[in-house]
């Protein structure tokens, strides 16, 4: 049987990201054998964005047709489940295909108890995303159901899409120059347009004084404008950081493809990450980390962004008062950096003043990191999105 | 056509060859581009209730139903009946079909009855209704401001929050969309 996941590459590499991600945790867990026979193949309408991910074009078991046009779709056959990723639409015609298919009683065919279309939804944290979770949305079509999967970091909910491989370092040898060297703390930026004019006078303030050194990985992107700019601003205008400046080693990383990204925020000590998919590689490092979540619309982000604190907000508050304290600190900061000032136009600004600061990132990096890292390895056991994806799926067998 | 972001309760809608009502909204959540909608729906042709979940963008077959003004006579258990105006017909509807109706439906008002097939399915409310405050606790005068509110229960059982200056026996305007006050209103009955 053919779990068949559609893409629409839409303005940058998140959603093929994740997809791709999806498609390889299915197989690794497929490949245990307790999870039926399941081919898993992408549909996906741009293959450049899929290249500069994966540039070996090794698929492995995961087949990718590069195309969401229902003529060229015409000849691949039609598979038993259809994952609708984040409203990539499936072309009309195949998909009215997929309803003759469920009405002929392809999937009773098959054991199945229905064909099955599945939304799958953006990551989010918020309360909902367990209520919303495996809810049915009815298409009165025969043979054919169709549900909502929702991923997230409760309980009850999808959970999140990694591989056990995404745990690993160095999965097929970072570069020389990419590895970790003799730096004292690695920091890698990965985010939307913004000014980090107090990540760059933070810490600097940090290492002043001190014979610590510092690498900071400045990736290829959005971020990279702002990052730059108020690098040579911090060091132009403030003298008296000199001395701790000095220490920092900015590197600029051109586009890596998704396993070097992994490898490098797992090697790292502290990252700023964004959108969803680095996010979770994020999350899963279990190191301290800045989020940089999708602006929205009346700064609806920051309710995202609350409800990822209020998720892991206990596993400090269980280490008793000084952890309530840090996670305060934390909150404060991921607060900040996601606010954007009211009546601005919806778009990231790398000029506007940034609002949050770093140093309980340096100063509390021990803290962060255990509590961070007991919650990483807590997800990665029972939180796996494929896992709880093919579980469902073997109850749809009849 | 009928997007999902028009369904509302009572709503008579076809999706491929099912035909549902809706007797409950849940609430809509607002992804990344796109909002959801969670429903609790009752199949008209098999008869099962179930929770759904639609994309606000997702269309739907709209239905012809046929409408009537009747009067709520009384409930009988889960069962309220109700009086056609010109006619004298009467239909009865089950609880559970009317969705949030009954917290604003008292006996002798006139609502609207919705039949598909010639059977009674659901009940469309005005938008605002008004309604007797038959228990809270004494009203405050002087702080009209309407943001400072307490409990109260109405004549249909329902109970809301309503400023602290009105009293019981008043009647209030109620939204029958999400049972919110409205204002403070005099009837003469």
């Amino acid at each position: 049987m053919t779990l068949e996941i559609v893409c629409q590459v839409v303005d940058n590499y998140g959603d093929i990201a994740v997809v791709w991600r999806l498609a390889q945790a299915l197989v690794e867990d497929l490949s245990t054998g307790h999870h039926g026979e399941w081919q898993v193949r992408i549909l996906v309408d741009d293959l450049t964005a899929f290249r500069a991910l994966n540039p070996s074009g090794n698929t492995g078991a995961v087949q990718v047709v590069p195309s969401l046009d229902a003529a060229a779709l015409r000849y691949v056959p039609l598979p038993e489940v259809i994952i609708e990723a984040f409203g990539a639409p499936t072309p009309v015609e195949r998909l009215e295909a997929f309803f003759i298919s469920g009405a002929a009683g392809s999937a009773q065919a098959k054991g199945l108890r229905a064909l099955l279309l599945v939304h799958l939804e953006y990551l989010t944290a918020e309360a909902w995303s367990e209520s919303y979770h495996l809810l049915p949305s009815p298409l009165g079509k025969p043979g054919v159901e169709r549900v909502f999967f929702v991923p997230g970091f409760r309980e009850r909910t999808g959970g999140l899409v990694f591989t056990n491989a995404s745990g690993v370092t160095n999965p097929q040898g970072l570069s020389p120059d990419l590895s970790r060297g003799d730096e004292d703390l690695l920091i890698t930026l990965f985010s939307y347009e913004h000014d980090f004019e107090n990540l760059w006078t933070d810490l600097g303030n940090h290492l002043r004084g001190t014979d610590l050194k510092a690498r900071v990985q400045v990736f290829e992107g959005r971020q990279r404008e702002g990052a730059l700019a108020s690098w040579e601003r911090v060091n132009a205008s403030r003298p008296d950081l000199a001395p701790g400046l000095k220490r920092i080693a900015l590197q600029l990383v051109p586009f890596v493809d998704q396993d070097t990204y992994t490898a490098l925020v797992n090697q790292a000590d502290f990252n700023v990450v964004r959108g969803e998919e680095s996010w979770v590689t994020a999350v899963l490092s279990g190191k301290p980390f800045l989020w940089h979540a999708y602006l929205q619309e009346e700064n609806h982000q920051l309710v995202k962004v609350n409800a990822f604190l209020e998720v892991f907000e206990p596993r400090f508050t269980a280490e008793g008062s000084w952890g309530a304290e840090v996670f305060a600190r934390l909150a404060q900061e991921f607060r900040a950096f996601n606010k954007r000032p009211e009546a601005t136009p919806l778009r990231n600004s790398a000029t506007d003043p940034p609002a949050e600061h770093y140093a309980a990132f340096f100063e509390h990096h021990a803290v962060l990191s255990g509590v961070l890292g007991n919650w990483a390895l807590e997800l990665r056991k029972s939180h796996k999105l494929s896992r709880r994806l093919l579980d469902f799926l073997n109850g749809f067998q009849v | 056509m009928l997007t999902a972001s028009e369904l509302k309760v009572g709503t008579v809608f076809k999706v491929g060859t099912e035909v549902l009502v809706v007797q409950k909204l849940e609430g809509t959540k607002t992804g990344r581009n796109m909002s959801v909608t969670q429903l609790r729906v009752k199949n008209l042709l098999t008869g099962v209730t179930a929770a759904a979940a639609y994309r606000l963008s997702d269309n739907f077959e709209e239905i012809l139903l046929d409408i009537k003004k009747m009067n709520f006579q009384y409930l009988t258990g889960d069962t309220f009946n109700f009086m056609d105006n010109e006619s004298f017909e009467q239909s009865e509807i089950d609880r559970e079909d009317l969705g949030d109706a009954p917290h604003y439906m008292a006996e002798g008002m006139d609502v609207e009855i919705v039949f598909y097939e010639g059977k009674p399915v659901s009940v469309k409310l005005p938008i605002l209704v008004d309604r007797q405050v038959v228990y809270c606790e004494p009203g405050i005068k002087g702080d009209t401001s309407g943001r400072a509110m307490k409990p109260a229960k109405l004549d249909t059982g329902f109970d809301i929050m309503i400023p602290i200056f009105v009293d019981q026996g008043e009647w209030v305007r109620v939204d029958t969309r999400d049972g919110s006050y409205k204002e403070r209103v005099k009837v003469t009955k």
